[in-house]
């Protein structure tokens, strides 16, 4: 579980790397991110290589509602994987 | 007739005509050379003019004389004619002045003015449309006008000399009254077309009918997604306890429940049933912020 915290309103940024059983990065493919909203909405944030860093993906999103965020990053190629985490936005600053 | 010939200065006529019969006795000799007189002959008489005064008589009664004249010399003194200058006078050049007042010329007709260029600038009247019960009226603004234009340059030549002027316009704003001044006859209006020819075919109804979907089965590969959320379990059972047969029912052993609970983390996928051939993938994710709490 990701313990990291936000607040509302902010860019959280999601970074996937795929590796192999050994740890090797893999060219991955049909690599997307789900991401489900503390009200439970669910929406697909989309996942573009990232040109600095090889067999990694990035996508951003605007934590708009506080609560849990539940995040989702799966990939088709070579073989289907997924892994999820979790993060907190606060409503607020803190008194 | 007589013919006398006298001295002193002659008087020449302008009318005596030569040659031809001499009328009178003023007809005295000069210039008449070969004269021919026609008067009555009374016979042949030659005469010599000589110097000085000499006189010629002819008797009125005596016929076919005939008068010869040689050649002789002649003077001829004579006073300059009196010519009557009045008849020829010429005029020389002189210094004319002609004075006399300016015509009064109708400038209304004869100023012909070249094309000017003229300037309208105003503002934009503002309509305000407003929604009485009676309708809708529109209530003109007050607008401002401005009339900037170029003299015009009127042509010197016809005499006439226009001075710069200056020009107000100066108006009433119009107090439109559209409900008043739109009117609307009665207009006819006819609309020929053609009749559509309607596809029949796209409105037939379609009954129920029956559908069979043919295909092969979707091979999902649910298998290799399993992912096993946290789950409890419990234990239920009860207590054993070892007694040592004669101690009184001592306990020497005593097995409690404990219950067992088997929790896995929700987001760590379990792989199951991955085949031998297919990479096993793992997929790290890592989630930032642009400022993390």
């Amino acid at each position: 579980m990701n313990a990291a915290k936000y607040w509302q309103g902010q860019s959280v940024e999601l970074r996937a790397l795929f590796l192999s059983a050994v740890g090797v990065p893999l060219a991955a493919g049909g690599v997307s991110f789900r991401v489900k909203k503390p009200d439970g909405a669910v929406l697909t944030v989309a996942a573009s290589p990232d040109p600095a860093r090889a067999n990694e993906f990035v996508g951003v999103l605007v934590a708009d509602q506080a609560g849990v965020w539940q995040v989702k990053a799966s990939c088709q190629t070579p073989a289907p994987a997924v892994e999820q985490s979790t993060f907190t936005v606060m409503a607020s600053l803190p008194g | 007739m007589g013919l006398r010939a006298g001295g002193g200065p002659l008087l020449l006529r302008r009318d005596l005509g030569l040659p031809g019969p001499v009328q009178g006795q003023q007809a005295s000799g000069a210039a008449l050379i070969g004269a021919r007189l026609a008067a009555a002959v009374i016979g042949t008489v030659r005469m010599r003019a000589g110097d000085g005064p000499f006189s010629l008589r002819i008797p009125a009664s005596g016929g076919g004389v005939i008068l010869v004249a040689n050649a002789g010399a002649f003077t001829l003194a004579a006073q300059e004619a009196a010519l009557r200058v009045d008849r020829r006078v010429m005029a020389e050049a002189g210094a004319f002045a002609l004075a006399g007042q300016e015509a009064a010329l109708r400038v209304d007709r004869r100023v012909v003015a070249e094309a000017g260029a003229f300037t309208l600038a105003g503002q934009t009247a503002d309509f305000i449309i407003t929604t009485p019960p009676a309708g809708i009226v529109f209530v003109a603004n007050a607008g401002a006008f401005t009339l900037a234009g170029q003299d015009a340059a009127l042509r010197v030549d016809r005499r006439v000399v226009a001075e710069a002027g200056a020009f107000a316009l100066a108006g009433q704003d119009a107090a439109l009254r559209l409900d008043r001044r739109l009117v609307l006859e009665a207009g006819a209006f006819a609309l020929i077309g053609q009749d559509a020819a309607l596809r029949r075919d796209i409105r037939q109804v379609v009954q129920v009918g029956a559908f069979t979907l043919a295909g092969q089965e979707a091979l999902l590969s649910v298998a290799r997604r399993l992912v096993a959320e946290a789950g409890a379990f419990a234990l239920a059972g009860q207590d054993i306890e070892f007694v040592v047969p004669g101690s009184g029912g001592l306990v020497v052993a005593r097995l409690a429940r404990r219950p067992a609970q088997i929790a896995r983390p929700w987001h760590r996928p379990a792989v199951i049933g991955l085949p031998s051939d297919a990479p096993r993938v793992v997929v790290r994710l890592i989630i930032r912020g642009d400022d993390n709490l």
